[in-house]
């Protein structure tokens, strides 16, 4: 028999289900570090990147019976569960989740401290992508983090959203036109993405 | 290849893929269109940005007591399965199963017993109730005098006479009277029956003897008797059903 390790996901939640703590004590530990990336840009708070990955799979453990693996593979299904609880997380404090200032601050502590020019431009580029993100529209920013960020293909993506693949692929190129455009217009751009919302001539 | 062909294709690929393009008609147009080269160098910039940004959160992860939540909330709502692997049995265990097997058939067989005894017990009883029954009737039969004329009666369906009737049956004393039953069961009725001179005319089951009984005193009609011309008078006792019980012959 495979160890727990070897098992897929699907695997995992059936052995689970089946009442093996240890199957989804690794399952957890296997999909936990997405679920919570995928919330921590989503969201840019931490707390809310923490309840968000307690609440999908609490759901996880309690209706893990539910899944089809026919629909989607399980990490894009908790990717779309994560991302009805950031919505829902969000609305609770939007406020606090738009402050810039949180969200400056929790990326400065995100950043190595460089002194060198290079390092201090970069540490601005750093900011000022992450505060283009989090600014986003919600679905433009859901697949900017689940494309870009958390490097799912545009089909697992399309299976986390519930939408076609053509979709995704016209979101996220209307996403990156307004993300750098958002980089031009912010004030602590570096120079090397000053013209970054140019547009081809054709 | 034209900017707007240059344009769908880098549309098409990922920020990242785009950095390790080898596409020679891209390059070219890369190469020919300075605009383009501006937008592609554009996007360049942005995926590193984002691929900063990626690497910054790389190795973020919930913290522990986040974990520990969700396994309390697992246990809770996720029955658990038992430790043990399904194997052969303990021996422990095995004893106690066979104990339970054990008892079980001790159980069974006493039932068995039980019950067949019952049974027996029943079906002596009731042998013994037919053979005093019949031997009864054997007897009483042989040691009552009007045996023969009895036996004619019997075949007679019996009516009871009312005192006005007047007919050659004549009824002398009551014409029919309620007879107080000793208590006890049919062959003791019998039996008392007999004592007092009657001649049972059929053996009495529990169900029909239970009733009331009448005497009926009344006259034998010629055809049941020897043929002799004196009138024979008789009590008779009648049950519930209409049946006779037992019959006396009246010594006139």
């Amino acid at each position: 028999m495979a160890t727990l390790t070897e098992q897929t996901d699907e695997q995992l939640l059936a052995l689970a289900m089946d009442g093996h703590e240890d199957a989804f004590t690794a399952l957890y530990r296997r999909r936990q570090g997405p679920v919570y990336r995928f919330a921590l840009h989503m969201s840019g708070s931490p707390q809310i990147a923490e309840e968000v990955t307690q609440d999908v799979f609490v759901f996880l453990a309690q209706r893990g019976r539910g899944f089809d693996a026919s629909r989607a593979p399980l990490g894009a299904y908790l990717f779309g569960v994560a991302r009805n609880y950031v919505r829902r997380a969000m609305e609770r404090s939007f406020s606090e989740t738009l402050n810039t200032v949180a969200a400056e601050d929790h990326t400065d502590s995100l950043v190595s401290p460089e002194d060198t020019v290079e390092g201090i431009a970069r540490g601005q580029l750093f900011v000022a992508v992450r505060k283009a993100v989090l600014s986003l529209p919600e679905h433009y920013r859901e697949v900017v983090v689940l494309c870009d960020l958390q490097e799912l293909s545009y089909a697992e993506a399309a299976a986390a959203i519930g939408c076609a693949i053509g979709t995704i692929r016209s979101r996220l190129h209307r996403a990156h036109g307004m993300l750098a455009k958002k980089l031009q217009n912010s004030a602590a751009v570096a120079p090397d993405i000053s013209g970054l919302a140019a547009r081809c001539p054709s | 290849m034209i900017c707007r062909e240059f344009a769908k294709k880098v549309e098409e690929s990922s920020l990242s893929e785009l950095g390790q393009t080898g596409d020679a008609q891209l390059l070219a147009h890369e190469r020919e269109c300075a605009a383009c080269a501006e937008w592609l160098q554009q996007r360049h910039v942005l995926a590193g940005a984002l691929q900063s940004l990626r690497s910054s959160v790389a190795g973020a992860e919930a913290p522990l007591v986040v974990e520990q939540n969700v396994l309390r909330a697992f246990r809770q709502s996720v029955p658990s399965v038992p430790a043990a692997e399904p194997g052969p049995l303990s021996p422990l265990f095995a004893f106690r199963l066979g104990r339970v097997f054990e008892f079980g058939a001790y159980a069974a067989a006493a039932a068995a017993l039980a019950v067949s005894l019952g049974l027996g017990v029943w079906y002596l009883e009731h042998r013994q109730k037919a053979d005093s029954s019949s031997a009864g009737h054997k007897a009483a039969a042989q040691s009552s005098p009007a045996n023969s004329q009895t036996e004619k009666i019997a075949q007679v369906p019996v009516q009871a006479q009312s005192p006005s009737a007047s007919d050659s049956r004549r009824v002398v004393g009551p014409a029919s009277a309620r007879l107080e039953r000793p208590s006890g069961s049919v062959p003791v009725l019998v039996e008392a029956q007999q004592a007092q001179g009657y001649t049972p005319m059929m053996l009495c089951d529990p169900l029909s003897c239970t009733g009331d009984e009448q005497l009926v005193r009344m006259q034998l009609p010629a055809t049941a008797t020897d043929g002799s011309q004196d009138a024979q008078m008789a009590d008779v006792i009648i049950g519930d059903d209409g049946l006779v019980r037992a019959i006396r012959i009246v010594q006139q």
